[in-house]
């Protein structure tokens, strides 16, 4: 009995230590995505909110969409002062660089909301960023895509991207 | 009298290139003020270049591969509003007129009654060659511009309708040619 008590705990952490390997910044776009996160910190001094289980999110995405979804970060920025969309949009692509194409923006004026949608090509897949402002509030996401899945973005970018920015809004 | 002829010829090539490079008709902006939403969707080259080879063999999206692997982009923006009434006739009628000069010829003009909308088709011409598209489409609760960049028939339009941002464009049935090339 204990030793199957035992067999489960260990499983458990195993399965625990895979899903936070999945979330660990290790490959290149995981460092890209921490150095726009830190230069969205010293721009508008404030820190993201920590999302806990990110490696379990981060799974669940892969599960979900049937592995056209991968390598998930999120960023969730609280409490920002003077956040302007067209402003945001300008300094992320700075800090992006001219590797990143943007693909997508929508702004919907009575909320006030803004997405930006970056993307870039990484080998056999595609990378993603997207930015979802509203008042006070930042969301970064930052994703590999299948072939698949951006060729459906690039063919229906305003349908999915709906989609998408409704998923940022809930990390 | 000669400099002065020369700049004015200058200044009017010019004034073609910059509008044959604007992704946009000019003044436009305005209506984001008005609208709920606005979309801007941009498809580059590389964007273009890679939906091109990912298509499938299907035969309807073989002649969409070939189509916009010769593309330079396809830009779009998009404005929806709360209610119909947010632009007048006038204020399209204007944008129209920006296409009215050299190199530009009002291909297409759908007129649609109640919530179908206008829908206006200005071909770029140059060295005797296409050299891209611009669409005006006018429902009551949504204004679409569309700008695609690179030689693209007419008839290439309905294979790429309703995909890569660009909105369903009406059967040519209901179109009135307009023959203008300038």
């Amino acid at each position: 009995m204990n030793r199957k008590v035992c067999t489960t705990g260990l499983l458990s952490i195993l399965t625990f230590g895979f899903f936070m390997c999945a979330a660990t910044p290790a490959h290149a776009g995981g460092n890209e995505f921490k150095a726009i996160v830190v230069s969205v910190e010293q721009r508008y001094t404030i820190h993201p909110e920590h999302i806990p289980l990110m490696g379990f999110i981060s799974f669940c995405a892969w599960t979900f969409s049937k592995g056209t979804v991968k390598r998930m970060h999120i960023a969730d920025f609280e409490n920002i002062r003077q956040l302007n969309g067209e402003e945001l949009d300008t300094f992320l692509r700075a800090q992006l660089g001219t590797e990143w194409h943007p693909f997508v923006k929508t702004h919907e004026r009575d909320a006030r909301e803004d997405t930006f949608i970056y993307v870039r090509p990484d080998g056999g897949t595609f990378r993603m960023m997207i930015a979802h402002s509203e008042p006070g509030e930042l969301s970064l996401v930052e994703m590999s895509l299948s072939k698949k899945a951006m060729l459906a973005m690039a063919v229906d970018p305003q349908g999915r991207t709906k989609s998408y920015s409704l998923q940022s809004k809930r990390p | 009298m000669k400099r002065i002829l020369g700049a004015f010829l200058l200044s009017l090539l010019l004034a073609e290139a910059a509008m044959a490079q604007r992704k946009f008709p000019a003044g436009i902006e305005k209506f984001a003020a008005r609208a709920e939403e606005t979309t801007d969707v941009s498809l580059d080259k590389s964007m273009l270049n890679f939906a091109s080879k990912f298509l499938s063999s299907r035969e309807q999206d073989q002649q969409a591969r070939r189509i916009i692997a010769s593309l330079e982009g396809i830009y779009v923006r998009s404005y929806e509003f709360n209610k119909p009434g947010a632009y007048t006739a006038a204020e399209i009628a204007a944008l129209r007129q920006q296409f009215q000069g050299p190199g530009w010829s009002h291909i297409v003009s759908v007129r649609g009654k109640g919530s179908d909308g206008d829908t206006d088709i200005f071909m770029h011409l140059g060295d005797g060659q296409i050299k891209g598209m611009l669409i005006i489409a006018a429902e009551p609760q949504e204004l679409t511009f569309v700008n695609i960049l690179g030689p693209i028939k007419p008839e290439d339009l309905k294979e790429l309708s309703g995909q890569f941002g660009i909105p369903q464009i009406r059967s040519p049935k209901n179109a009135q040619p307009e023959g203008k090339s300038k």
